[in-house]
């Protein structure tokens, strides 16, 4: 399997949406709101669905969130991640996807807590 | 069940594979064999609270692989147990619940989000556990991030703030 990089398709202001679990939503009494657990943005290899990819099919956030009834969906943008060193790579699931995209790298607490921070609701259930 | 989770989880299960920290006037002992007054006072009121946090840290433990709707892996058993551990050494009996949330890398997350603390603990198995503590209070300064293994002192202090900063509240009303 070719190993994929960040060949910088994907510009710094696309926007990257993630779905997010139901038991990600958290709720912080510190500022009287419902937001993301940084927990949703551990994984290292952090699946995304890159906009700009949806808008040239077509289509739009909904598209991430087709079948995923409960979920909820942030957005962050590529520069943000490439801020904290990750790269971000194109990674299309063919057919179904052509947007998908990895977002690659150790998500230390203060990475993962970057993006939860700069991420904001595209859709919250 | 209380003393049957104590002793397992104290006494016997970890008490040989860990050296007591030496500063034993500041730090109470954790992991090794407990000094009888400990035994009789604050930790069987504290197993209270963090009792009631078991059927949702099992609840997470079955989750399987892709749980998140991506391809997270399936939540560690053994993540869950540590996460339990680490609840049962550190909080007080009146110590506010936690927000227990599983994580897309395969462990298990306890969070506060209260009394102008975030405080976060990340476990991914036994002696894996990053900490992410911030005092909005004093903006000014960086959040806090450590990774704990066995030495859950770092973990204390802040249980220690975020439960007293509560009955300072409570005095000041």
């Amino acid at each position: 399997m070719p190993c994929k990089t960040d060949d910088g398709s994907i510009a710094d202001d696309a926007g990257l949406l993630r779905r997010i679990h139901p038991s990600h939503v958290v709720d912080d009494h510190n500022f009287g709101e419902r937001r993301a657990s940084s927990a949703a943005f551990k994984d290292p290899k952090l699946s995304v669905d890159a906009e700009p990819i949806l808008a040239e099919d077509g289509l739009d956030w909904s598209f991430t969130l087709e079948g995923y009834e409960g979920y909820s969906l942030a957005r962050f943008l590529a520069g943000v991640a490439r801020e904290k060193n990750l790269s971000v790579v194109h990674d299309p699931i063919r057919p179904d996807n052509r947007a998908h995209t990895l977002v690659v790298g150790k998500k230390t607490p203060a990475i993962a807590h970057h993006l939860r921070d700069r991420a904001e609701w595209v859709h919250l259930d | 069940m209380v003393a049957d989770a104590d002793r397992s989880f104290t006494d016997e299960t970890y008490s040989g594979d860990v050296e007591e920290p030496g500063s034993a006037e500041i730090y109470r002992p954790r992991f090794g064999r407990k000094r009888a007054s400990d035994q009789a006072g604050s930790s069987a009121a504290s197993a209270l609270a963090w009792e009631s946090l078991v059927p949702n840290v099992l609840k997470l433990t079955s989750l399987k692989q892709g749980w998140d709707g991506y391809n997270a892996p399936a939540i560690r058993w053994d993540a869950g147990l540590f996460a339990l551990i680490v609840l049962q050494q550190t909080m007080r009996p009146d110590t506010p619940l936690p927000q227990v949330v599983p994580s897309s890398a395969g462990g298990i997350q306890l969070e506060w989000h209260e009394r102008n603390i975030d405080l976060e603990l990340h476990i991914t198995g036994p002696y894996e556990c990053e900490v992410w503590y911030e005092d909005h209070r004093d903006p000014d300064e960086p959040p806090i991030s450590d990774e704990v293994t066995n030495d859950f002192s770092s973990i204390q202090e802040c249980i220690d703030e975020l439960t007293s900063r509560g009955a300072r509240i409570a005095n000041a009303v």
